[in-house]
């Protein structure tokens, strides 16, 4: 790209960091708001803090650390300052550390929903060319169709159906759980045994992000596949693989990078939902936990960090736009 | 003056027409419309009552889409649950336009620095999770209907604001706008009588799809117990039908296929209302 000599490149590094300086503000921004909810709800903050019936050195104890009594700005800056050194407070309905709860939670989380995020991205799309392929053919109204169901479904209940159907009638896959209780299975078993429990509860997490990205696909594919040099494609004899996925998918695909950061918010939100449903060891679980029992801290720590990972992937689908859209470096 | 209007609806209609799905849509939003203003009349049980005897029981004559786990008739508790969906989905929805065009309409118009505030709050809600929020809102402020409806009008405008700047940004720049401020209209007029009826359809395309993720956001609440315990929900139905699969398959089936069809029907009628009002798409 550089030999090109129409301008100067602006390095990758430049631009990572122009990024990261839009990021951090709004990290904070999560933490300002955090900070604020607690204020503003009805009931003295060191009390909701503490928990229902907590006994009043509790509170007291809770007051003081957190600068309670203190004027409104130093507690901000005190909050912040828990905060960025990884201290959420204590969950007053476990007595165990916020961060302590999240870190042993959030790696299931990430495997229900790196995974289901997979899946539908790449099943996504797949439909999304094949739809593009033969517009308003028998196979193109057949998928659209399902796409339109599946974006409507409330994952709850297709999760129960899932239930119903391939756990309760069927019998063909376990209902609950990441692994099969009283077994205990070593090495590939193992890994086996976690991909069976993953599958309905990462269906029913990602069917509706399939939907919207089979949607883009086709509408992407079809503006592109219009383009003169999709025609010259065509001319020069290459097969239709190469004319469809080499050629046309490499810039009907920009669009949907963008789309993955903003789906993020919307697939962990939904996995409080899944997890819930399929008893899935993760935040989302523990999300429904931690509201059942009002326990604030635990939630507010769990909003925060849900919110970074959220900004951190807006992060990384913009490098990763940076990456394979030539266009944008020149402008 | 009528006559004109008159002719609007009917080319709008026309076009809609042809988009049959959304007509269907149409129909099941008349149908669950009909169903929630006429409960107390249409519904065969009161849907509070108790009856331990008939905990349970499979679709029948007597109960059309059986019994929960206290004996209540399913199908007098859809009834009266569509009530909650309607409110909630017309309201809340209502609440996030009402805001986004507003804000959408003041940035698009005026720009510089009013624009660059209200454009930031936007990014910022673009990339907070909104439901945890709502989940946190709701969980310490308490979860009555009013409240509920608010807090999800409040943190969804954002979409409904980009889009009105846009057109505003858009439609300020013509001819007519200028011939009206060269006549002496003041901000307010031109806002309100010279910019909004030429850039509101995509509010009116988006409103529908917000109408659908409002009822589909009160649904999960409900569903993970934050909704007003003291109305009937589809989603407080499916919490509690998740713990009785076992027994009880209609507990699961029926609310669910409800807000299933009523969230389909708001996203493909705001497919249709795209297509009758969308100019592009018109001259076509």
């Amino acid at each position: 790209m550089s030999s090109t000599g129409y301008r100067k490149v602006p390095s990758i590094r430049k631009y990572i960091v122009r990024r990261i300086f839009h990021a951090v503000p709004l990290i904070f921004i999560v933490i300002i708001l955090n900070f604020f909810i607690i204020q503003l709800a009805p009931g003295d903050p060191a009390e909701i803090l503490a928990g229902e019936n907590a006994p009043g050195y509790v509170v007291e104890q809770i007051r003081e650390r957190l600068q309670l009594d203190r004027p409104l700005h130093i507690q901000l800056f005190f909050y912040i300052w828990n905060i960025i050194h990884l201290d959420f407070g204590y969950s007053y309905s476990t007595s165990t550390p916020v961060i302590s709860l999240i870190s042993s939670r959030i790696l299931a989380t990430l495997l229900l929903v790196l995974s289901s995020t997979f899946i539908a991205v790449i099943l996504g799309i797949i439909t999304g060319v094949i739809s593009s392929k033969n517009v308003y053919s028998f196979t193109d109204n057949i998928i659209t169709t399902f796409s339109l169901i599946s974006y409507s479904m409330p994952n709850f209940w297709l999760g129960m159906i899932l239930i119903l159907i391939l756990g309760l009638y069927l019998r063909l896959l376990p209902i609950a759980g990441m692994t099969t209780l009283r077994v205990t299975y070593t090495g590939l078993a193992y890994v086996f045994d976690i991909i069976k429990h993953l599958i309905s509860p990462a269906l029913a997490l990602g069917l509706s992000t399939l939907a919207i990205y089979h949607r883009l696909t086709r509408a992407s594919m079809l503006e592109e596949l219009r383009k003169d040099y999709i025609i010259t494609a065509w001319a020069k004899g290459l097969t239709e693989f190469q004319v469809l996925y080499r050629h046309a998918l490499r810039n009907a695909i920009l669009p949907l990078v963008t789309v993955l950061g903003m789906r993020m918010g919307f697939i962990l939100s939904g996995s409080i939902i899944v997890e819930t449903i399929f008893g899935w060891p993760g935040m989302g679980r523990l999300t429904f936990f931690a509201i059942g029992a009002r326990d604030y801290p635990l939630l507010m720590g769990i909003f925060t960090i849900v919110s970074i990972t959220v900004i951190i992937t807006n992060l990384i689908t913009d490098i990763c736009y940076y990456y394979i859209n030539p266009r944008i470096r020149f402008t | 003056m009528l006559k004109k209007a008159y002719e609007k609806i009917n080319s709008f209609w026309k076009i809609y027409n042809k988009n049959k799905v959304a007509v269907g849509g149409l129909m099941i939003v008349y149908f669950f419309i009909i169903l929630a203003l006429s409960a107390p009349i249409i519904s065969p049980y009161d849907p509070f009552k108790i009856n331990l005897a008939d905990r349970h029981k499979p679709p029948s004559r007597e109960h059309l889409m059986g019994t929960d786990e206290f004996g209540r008739d399913v199908f007098s508790r859809i009834i009266w649950g569509s009530r909650i969906s309607m409110i909630i989905g017309f309201l809340a929805a209502g609440i996030s336009t009402i805001l986004g065009i507003g804000l959408g309409s003041i940035s698009g118009y005026y720009g510089g620095m009013i624009d660059d505030i209200i454009m930031r709050i936007v990014d910022i809600f673009m990339v907070i999770p909104t439901f945890f929020l709502i989940l946190i809102i709701i969980a310490l402020f308490g979860s009555s209907m009013w409240n509920v409806m608010v807090v999800i009008g409040i943190t969804s405008w954002p979409g409904t604001a980009r889009i009105m700047r846009a057109q505003f940004l858009a439609v300020r720049e013509k001819e007519f706008i200028e011939a009206a401020k060269a006549l002496g209209a003041n901000d307010f007029k031109i806002i309100l009588f010279h910019i909004l009826p030429n850039a509101i359809y995509p509010v009116v395309v988006n409103a529908s799809l917000q109408i659908a993720g409002a009822i589909l956001t009160e649904a999960s609440l409900s569903f993970l117990g934050l909704g007003d315990p003291s109305k009937i929900s589809w989603g407080l139905m499916l919490n509690r039908a998740l713990q009785y699969m076992r027994q009880s398959w209609w507990q699961t089936i029926f609310p669910g296929i409800c807000i299933f069809l009523l969230v389909f029907s708001f996203n493909v009628i705001g497919d249709g209302l795209n297509d009758a009002l969308n100019p592009r798409l018109r001259e076509r």
